[in-house]
Order: structure tokens, then C-alpha cells, then sequence
């Protein structure tokens, strides 16, 4: 077992860069999760430590050891597939065993790692059967299972939720992060699913076109994303277009359609630097009267309003023409479509975004 | 509704039963009559055909021959195009689909043409031939016509075609992810092949196997053509038979005899396999 890093990786496809000067440095026992729309270089990535595809500069290093131009075979990897890829003509505890008795296990210690194994995913009675046999999640299970049997320096998975149904998902995320706790193992995960990747990792790398747009725990890229795509891509917001104006202490005043707006930010901006301002719909509340003067508030008319459960999402048409998006509890609201309403949120509920 | 369109198919059903199984029994009814000569048959019912069959050393040699040089063309055929199937298969450029049609256009090119196309390039101053003798391994031009060698390459020219696109048809249903699966968890490019591939393709291998079979023991041109009248098999025995001595009741049995012979490999092959599946050594 050991950390991963990835040094200064490229992967170029004649003149399309799939993957462009990513680094990376995975820490022993971390759950990391490559987070991206289809295209963003996230499965290249992975494929790239697994060594199926070879860097076209950069270096890869597992612990102190630079595994770049090492065959998949070498490597110590366990990965978990998205259609699974069981053997069929195996039976579930062959499969298990397969890189075990690649590796010339002997065949004490093969039954024994199997068995507890089995016991770890919790499928002992399925042993003897084939994998057309047991279910998604069994099969899940089984694909987990054979990943670390013979203990990998770190595990890859390459979206294995997909093809289950949302309940289960859920159920297989406690599950797999169980199953990586419990091991200590390093683990690279790959999703285009945020919520996912919320649910298991320490840190979620967020990539676009082949590059990484940021880096962190899923809370801090929640509540401090630092481009527009990141903020868009992980969970709602509001997006609006504003130019600095004045920048005193850790406040930041800015100008958006002739009404000033607050926002708490630490970094050094020009005046008349023109920025987006991301606020979550959650942050937002809604009231018929504007609000007090601590906060930002703007003028507008309700334009939609969903019951989804446990939220209401209220579309707030601004008199700019923006809309804003606002999610509440719906005991709250008593707001209906083309009601007169004030949206406002606090300076410290919204970022500043450059691009 | 449905029944009563039906009912059109029942007159070409009739017709195809009369052209095919009545010309087939009148065939086989004739080889157990007496072989008089000269197309003439006796009016007893007899044996005396496959009994001649089976005890004289002659045909027992041509029956021999037709499933040695049979097996042999189906299991080289094999080996030769899993390679090029396997390639073609996973393939993941528009190129697998130019190769697939040329495999398929050149398979139904007639066996004439392309016999003769082995002819001219194993004959005595064929590129083989010259090449060899240039290169001194050979000290005079050899020549296929008329060796069991030739036969099987004649077969096998015959068959490679097929036995790409029945292996590319099986390889295809193998996905990619399980050999990723494989070689991720330790097997080198070869223990794939062993734990994997192999195991997964292995009932495409016996049907394909058969079916490459049955296609050679039935070949005629190509046997006949690069026999060169010097090796005999089974259909080009029957050929003979018919033509040139004009002896339909021999010829009939012959050629019944090799029905039932094809058949029952077929059969017994099958058979075999199944017992080997049920032992779990093949996958279902």
C-alpha cells in the first residue's frame, strides 16, 4: 500500500490534449474521487495509473517507486470496472481468487484470504456461484472483493455505481467506503455523479477538458468553489454577473445592474474588474419585504414554484430578467406564481469568481 | 390470420421436399441394389455395396484419407484464423470494417478461381517455388498438386474465410473490460489468453471447429483440383464413380456412406463436449 503522485501528467490524442499537466499527490489510505462530465479526462486519468495507457510526458509514482511505462500487470493495482467484468465462467470465489493464483499463492492461504473475503462483502453463501447467477450488487460486491484480495497499493474504480438502481447506489457507497476503511487502502474513484462523489471522499478533484479545476474536501468545494464550472457542476447556483466597484477590509463591494451587493472575499481585486457571483439557492431567503441592511437584497417576482418533499425550489425572476433560484423548507413558503418578493442572503453565503 | 398464410408456404414446402429428400432417396434407395454397371442396378434388395465399402482396402484408405486431411485443414484453419479474428475483433478503427468485407467478398469468390490462384502460386515456377530455390532450401521445384499437403491448403483456402467470421462473431462477445480485468489483477498478455479468452471462446472453437469440418469433408473442387486424381477423397471418389464408371449404386452408397459418417462425428463430437461442460471444464 502507498500514496500515489502524478507528475506533471499529459496525454495527447494527436492534437486533442485528453489529459493536460495534471498533478496530483494521492496520500496512503485517502478516498479520492475524479470528479467530471463525460470528456473531462477523468477515465483517462485512471487508466493512466492503471498503466493501460502510457503518459505522453509526466511521471507516475506509487510511494517512492516511478511506475510510468510499467505494465498493468506489475503495477499492484486493484480496480473495480463499471460493468464489473466478472469472469463468468468463474464462480464467484474463483473469481475472487483470480489474481491470487496469478500471483502463485499457495492454496491454504488463497482459501483462507477467500473466506474472509467473503465475509467482508458479506456473500459467503454465494461462493459456488456464477456471477450470471447473483445479483448488481452482489456482483459489485464480487468485483470489490477481487480487486484487493491479493492487497494493491491502491484501488481504482471506474464508476462501478452506474448501472445500479438509485436505492442501491446509495446503499453501495456506504458500502464500498466501508469496505475501503476497513482495509486502510488507497483509493481512486471516478464519477460524474456529485453526489457521489460527496458521499465517499476525502477529496474531490474536480476536472474539465483535461485539466483539474480544483482540488479539496467536498465541503470546501461546496461552499468555496472557485471557478464558474465548478460551481456549477457541484450541486445548484445562482450565477450573477457583477463588476467590482470598492474593496475595503475583507469586503468586497460590488455593482450588479445598478443595485450594490456585499460579499465577503479575501483576495485583491481591481475596481471595475467584471466577476461572477455564485450563491447556493439554499443560502437564499425569500421574503416580502426587502430586507435588513447587513444584507444583499433584490427586488422580483416569483416566476415558478416546485414541492419537491423535503424542499421547495422557487424561481425568483429578478427585474434585471436574471432569475434566481431559491430552495426552502416548504413550511416557509406561502409565495405564489407572480407574488412581489425580495431574495437576500449574507456576504459570507456568496463567492466571488473570476472566470 | 396467421394460419391462413400459412398455408401458402405448403406448396414450396412440398416442392423443396420432392427436389431435395425424394432425389435424396432415390439415391440412397439405389445403393442397396446390386451394382450391375453401366447405370444398371439389380432387383434385389442387398448389403452388398457397404459391405464392399468396408472390406476393400481402397476405400477404407479414401474414407481414411477425406477425415485426416479434413481434420487436419479445420484445426490449422482454426489456429490460422483466431489470430486474424481475434485482431479484426478488437479492432477500434473503421479499418476492422474494410477487412470484414473483404474476408466476407472473398469468401464467396468461386473455389475455382481461387484454386487456381494456389496453382499458379505453388506451381514449379511459382513466387513459393522461386523463392525457395533462390534461397537454396529446396534443391528442385515442389509441387502440391497431387499431395495431401496441397489438399489441405486447398482446404484450408476454402474455409478460412468462414472460420474468421464464425471465431470474429465469437471473440466479439468476449468484452474488452474482462481481459483489462485479467491483466489488472496479475495475468501477463498470455495467461489471458489461457484463463480468459480461451475458456470463453471455447464452445465457438468446437462449433466452428465442426462446421469447418463438415464443410471439408464435403469439398469437392478444391479436393479434386489439387488432388490432381493422385489423392482421392470421399466426394471426389463419388464424383468419379458417377462419371467415369457410371456406377450410381456404388456412388450412392459412398456417398451415404459419408453422410452418416459426418453425422455421427457431429453427434459424438457434441456429445463430448457436453460431458466435459456438465465436468466444468468448459464454460456453458
Amino acid at each position: 500500500m502507498s500514496g500515489v503522485k502524478l507528475d506533471k501528467i499529459v496525454k495527447s490524442y494527436g492534437s486533442t490534449m485528453a489529459v493536460n499537466d495534471v498533478s496530483l499527490d494521492i496520500k496512503e489510505g485517502e478516498f479520492l474521487t475524479l470528479l467530471g462530465p463525460s470528456g473531462c479526462g477523468k477515465t483517462t486519468t485512471l487508466r493512466l495509473i492503471s498503466g493501460f495507457i502510457q503518459p505522453t510526458s509526466g511521471a507516475i509514482h506509487f510511494g517512492d517507486k516511478d511506475v510510468t511505462g510499467i505494465a498493468p500487470q506489475h503495477r499492484q493495482i486493484g480496480m473495480v470496472f463499471q460493468d464489473y467484468a466478472l469472469f463468468p465462467h468463474l464462480t464467484v470465489s474463483e473469481n475472487i481468487s483470480f489474481g491470487l493464483v496469478e500471483r502463485r499463492y499457495e492454496k491454504a492461504a488463497i482459501k483462507e484470504r477467500v473466506d474472509d473475503l467473503l465475509a467482508l462483502i458479506k456473500l459467503e453463501e454465494a461462493a459456488d456461484r456464477y456471477p450470471s447467477e447473483i445479483s448488481g450488487g452482489q456482483a459489485q460486491r464480487v468485483a470489490v472483493a477481487r480487486a484487493v484480495a491479493h492487497p494493491p497499493s491502491v484501488l481504482l474504480m471506474d464508476e462501478p455505481l452506474g448501472a445500479l438502481d438509485l436505492k442501491l447506489r446509495e446503499t453501495m457507497q456506504t458500502e464500498l467506503r466501508r469496505i475501503q476503511q476497513e482495509l486502510g487502502i488507497t483509493a481512486v474513484y471516478v464519477t460524474h455523479d456529485q453526489s457521489e462523489a460527496m458521499n465517499m471522499s476525502d477529496r474531490i478533484v474536480v476536472m474539465n477538458q483535461g485539466v483539474i479545476e480544483q482540488i479539496g474536501s467536498p465541503k470546501g468545494i461546496y461552499s468555496s468553489p472557485q471557478s464558474v464550472f465548478v460551481a456549477n457542476f457541484i450541486g445548484q447556483v445562482n450565477v450573477l454577473n457583477c463588476n467590482v466597484t470598492v474593496q475595503k477590509d475583507n469586503i468586497t463591494e460590488l455593482e450588479y445592474q445598478g443595485q450594490k451587493i456585499r460579499a465577503q472575499h479575501d483576495k485583491s481585486l481591481r475596481q471595475g474588474t467584471t466577476t461572477f457571483l455564485a450563491i447556493r439557492p439554499e443560502d437564499i431567503k425569500i421574503t416580502p419585504k426587502a430586507a435588513r441592511k447587513s444584507q444583499n437584497s433584490l427586488k422580483g417576482v416569483v416566476s415558478e414554484a416546485l414541492f419537491s418533499g423535503n424542499v421547495m425550489k422557487i424561481s425568483v425572476e429578478l427585474e434585471s430578467g436574471d432569475c434566481i433560484k431559491v430552495e426552502c423548507p416548504p413550511k416557509l413558503n406561502s409565495f405564489e406564481i407572480g407574488n412581489p418578493v425580495y431574495v437576500s442572503w449574507l456576504p459570507e453565503d456568496c463567492n466571488i469568481l473570476l472566470n | 390470420m396467421e394460419n391462413r398464410w400459412f398455408a401458402y408456404l405448403i406448396p414450396p414446402f412440398i416442392v423443396t421436399l420432392l427436389l431435395v429428400a425424394g432425389s435424396q432417396f432415390v439415391f440412397i434407395q439405389n445403393s442397396f441394389y446390386q451394382d450391375l454397371g453401366l447405370g444398371r442396378t439389380g432387383t434385389d434388395l442387398t448389403l452388398v455395396n457397404y459391405i464392399k465399402f468396408f472390406t476393400d482396402s481402397f476405400y477404407l484408405k479414401t474414407f481414411w484419407i477425406t477425415i485426416k486431411v479434413s481434420a487436419i485443414a479445420a484445426l490449422l484453419t482454426l489456429f490460422l484464423g483466431f489470430p486474424i479474428a481475434y485482431v479484426v475483433a478488437r479492432m477500434k478503427s473503421r479499418l476492422a470494417m474494410f477487412l470484414l468485407a473483404g474476408i466476407v467478398v472473398s469468401t464467396f469468390v468461386t473455389i475455382v478461381i481461387k484454386v487456381f490462384g494456389l496453382i499458379i502460386i505453388f506451381s514449379a515456377d511459382g513466387v513459393i517455388n522461386k523463392t525457395l530455390l533462390n534461397l537454396g532450401l529446396i534443391e528442385r521445384a515442389y509441387s502440391i498438386i497431387g499431395t495431401q499437403e496441397g489438399v489441405v491448403i486447398g482446404l484450408m483456402h476454402f474455409t478460412i474465410g468462414f472460420s474468421v467470421l464464425l471465431l470474429y462473431s465469437v471473440v466479439v462477445t468476449v468484452p474488452p473490460s474482462l481481459e483489462y480485468a485479467a491483466q489488472i489483477h496479475g495475468a501477463s498478455r498470455l495467461r489471458v489468453y489461457q484463463r480468459v479468452i480461451i475458456p470463453l471462446c471455447a464452445p465457438g472453437f468446437v462449433v466452428g471447429g465442426l462446421m469447418i469440418f463438415n464443410m471439408c469433408m464435403g469439398a469437392f473442387t478444391s479436393a479434386a483440383l489439387l488432388g490432381g486424381g493422385r489423392v482421392l477423397t470421399l466426394p471426389v471418389l463419388v464424383q468419379r464413380t458417377v462419371m467415369m464408371e457410371v456406377k450410381y449404386s456404388t456412388a450412392a452408397s459412398i456417398a451415404f456412406v459419408l453422410l452418416v459418417s459426418v453425422i455421427l462425428i457431429n453427434l459424438f463430437s457434441l456429445i463430448a463436449i457436453r460431458r466435459l461442460r456438465s465436468a466444468r471444464l468448459v464454460v456453458a
